[in-house]
């Protein structure tokens, strides 16, 4: 019976076994539960795009009326869509880039933690240069997440105290603090999560996990405090990483629906603090955890096309259907348009010799063109699990958690700071910190708030 | 026939997806139970290739691929079962592959008990290739598609699948002889 002979026998009797086994039981089910799930448009599936490897073009054997239609039909096909870029480049032009060079400001929060593993932390600006450093927030809890209002004139945060996620907006010198929502979460790391205004300013989108369970939803609350949180999505659709389009009439977001399944999502913002958005899914990120997601879609500043990082790893471009995807940058993450819509930056995690202190999330920021070209790499080592890097308004610097000594400190540590996008001048290293952006407009640096300003750290 | 039932279930037609569905249901049961070695396992892993299936069906570019398609949905199922049964460490008893509720001859029912009763004593990736060669039919090329591996892993974990097999049955038949000659005494 174990002889080869016999083996072989029966492997070749099982394969030719026309004995096919009974429908199970469960097939009713199956099918009952297939009844109500919606199917994804054809478009939606990136692999669908990309040529099958197996399939061997063959030569057209058409007739020569056929090749001359098509050849027709291709130049009307172009012509199209000449017209639709002109006139579309002329409607959606990119936001102008003001020079700001040193004099641009920016927010970041100061995260540190001590031997027990306490932490702290608060709100402070400077300069691209380092110099007028500021402490805007000086509260018993974890102030994280500083966002600038699209004018420049306010600052969106969220703070972590006593068990409790608040989402503020306060004054660029530091006063009149609105809170405008507070929600239970178990610890810190449940009330992370980008803040992002509408482009008028009037609303603002968070996500919350109240209860710590790796479940997100995304809520939006007028930023003047009038009114009350509302859930952003209708039921049955989680949401992280929100972003809004430039013209403020779309949202996108990472999602996950009732069955597990995780993607990219749109929805028109129509009435958004009305709540209960329907959201179209735009590609399947297979292989991607919502509690643990490499970066968010990200909208280009003309408004016409989506960054998405994908389960397989790389930076994909698409438009706001999810057509036309194409990979810029392969084993990367958290991507970041360039104020020109011209660049891409984003972090790839470098080789384990060089992790800092052992963690695999030891990265360095890259920059490539828009279309994939162009790929180079920026020198000092990032904290990849902070989130992208920020640009100044002018595309010239790119902020982040450098990976860098400070003149007080001559040890790696991590530091919020500054480095030029073309890599001519040292970077600025300021403190130890967290997620920061950029004021968005050239305006006077605000006066110190009242209480004494934090030195830096170490 | 079965390529118009993919194109009618791509294009929405649920009756057309039904009757592909109850065509394939059964081999996948038992191909997953074959797999993940846990009846209630194999029943969420074919559970969900079907209702993915039907969800990405009109994402398929080309009918003529529905069978290689559905077999790598499947076994991305079995793999997500066969890791949540890692995370939990979960041993059950080995169950019947399938109760055999139609006619069927008696040799060739023996040779498939016998068979499948060795490949529940090999490791999950031998398992794995064994079925979708064997059992599902898959083309070698294809059954490393499935997995996600190349071509030359495919055979040589085949190869290595068989011999352990072999070794399976050896000893299944070294065991089961002294009950077949019965008590000396």
């Amino acid at each position: 019976m174990t002889q080869r002979d016999d083996l072989d026998r029966l492997l070749s009797t099982w394969l030719d076994d026309p004995f096919t086994p009974p429908a199970p039981q469960y097939l009713g089910r199956v099918l009952e539960r297939t009844r109500q799930t919606r199917q994804r448009p054809a478009w939606a599936s990136l692999e669908r795009w990309i040529p099958m490897a197996d399939k061997v073009l063959q030569p057209t054997t058409a007739p020569p009326l056929r090749a001359a239609w098509l050849v027709i039909i291709a130049l009307l096909l172009v012509a199209l869509a000449t017209a639709v870029v002109v006139v579309g480049s002329r409607l959606l032009a990119p936001t102008p880039v003001i020079p700001q060079g040193d004099a641009a400001v920016f927010a970041f929060s100061s995260i540190t933690g001590d031997s027990r593993g306490q932490a702290g932390g608060d709100i402070f600006i400077s300069r691209a240069d380092g110099t007028d450093l500021r402490q805007l927030t000086s509260g018993p809890g974890i102030e994280s997440t500083p966002t600038w209002s699209p004018d420049g004139t306010r600052i969106a945060y969220r703070v972590w105290e006593g068990g409790n996620d608040s989402v503020v907006v306060m004054d660029a010198d530091g006063g009149n603090s609105t809170t405008l929502d507070t929600t239970p979460a178990s610890g810190f790391h449940c009330a992370r999560g980008n803040l992002t205004w509408s482009p008028d300013g009037t609303n603002l989108i968070f996500q919350t996990s109240p209860v710590c369970d790796m479940t997100f939803d995304l809520f939006i609350v007028p930023t003047d405090g009038s009114s009350a949180a509302t859930r952003l999505l209708a039921p049955g659709l989680e949401g992280r990483s929100s972003d809004w389009s430039p013209d403020g009439n779309q949202i996108a977001f990472v999602g996950r629906d009732a069955t597990g399944s995780v993607g990219q999502y749109v929805a028109d913002a129509g009435d958004a603090l009305g709540g209960g958005l329907e959201a179209r899914e735009i590609l399947a990120l297979d292989g991607i955890d919502l509690a643990n997601i490499p970066g968010g879609s990200r909208w280009s500043p003309d408004g016409t096309e989506l960054t998405v990082v994908s389960g397989t790893g790389g930076i994909v471009v698409v438009k706001p259907d999810g057509s036309e995807p194409r990979v810029v940058a392969e084993e990367a993450f958290n991507p970041a348009w360039s104020p020109d819509g011209k660049r891409i930056a984003f972090h790839r995690t470098v080789e384990p010799s060089e992790y800092f202190k052992g963690a695999p999330c030891t990265a360095r920021m890259w920059v490539v063109d828009a279309d994939g070209t162009n790929e180079r790499r920026l020198d000092p080592l990032v904290d990849g699990c902070s989130p992208s890097p920020v640009w100044s308004p002018d595309g010239t610097r790119l902020a982040g958690a450098l990976i860098v000594p400070t003149a007080d400190d001559p040890n790696l540590g991590i530091h919020y700071g500054v480095v030029m996008v073309d890599g001519s001048d040292p970077q600025v290293a300021l403190q130890d910190g967290g997620a920061g952006s950029w004021q968005p407009v050239v305006a006077p640096i605000p006066p110190a708030p009242s209480f004494e300003a934090a030195a830096p750290s170490p | 026939m079965e390529r118009d039932l993919v194109e009618r279930a791509r294009r929405g037609d649920h009756d057309a997806f039904a009757l592909l569905a109850g065509a394939t249901i059964g081999r996948l049961d038992a191909a997953a139970r074959l797999i993940l070695r846990d009846p209630y396992r194999a029943e969420d892993a074919v559970q969900e290739t079907l209702v993915r299936c039907w969800r990405d069906l009109p994402t398929l570019r080309d009918p003529d691929r529905f069978d290689a398609w559905l077999h790598r949905i499947f076994l991305n199922a079995c793999r997500d079962q066969l890791r949540v049964a890692k995370r939990r460490s979960i041993e059950v008893e080995l169950p019947e592959i399938h109760p055999l509720s139609v006619p069927d001859s008696q040799s060739a029912a023996a040779d498939r008990d016998l068979i499948e009763r060795g490949v529940r004593h090999l490791d999950a990736d031998q398992r794995t290739v064994i079925v979708l060669h064997y059992y599902l039919g898959l083309p070698l090329r294809d059954a490393a598609s499935a997995m996600g591996i190349p071509l030359g892993t495919a055979k040589s974990r085949l190869h290595r699948a068989t011999q352990a097999l072999r070794a399976a049955l050896d000893s299944d038949a070294r065991a089961a002889r002294p009950m077949a000659e019965g008590p000396s005494g």
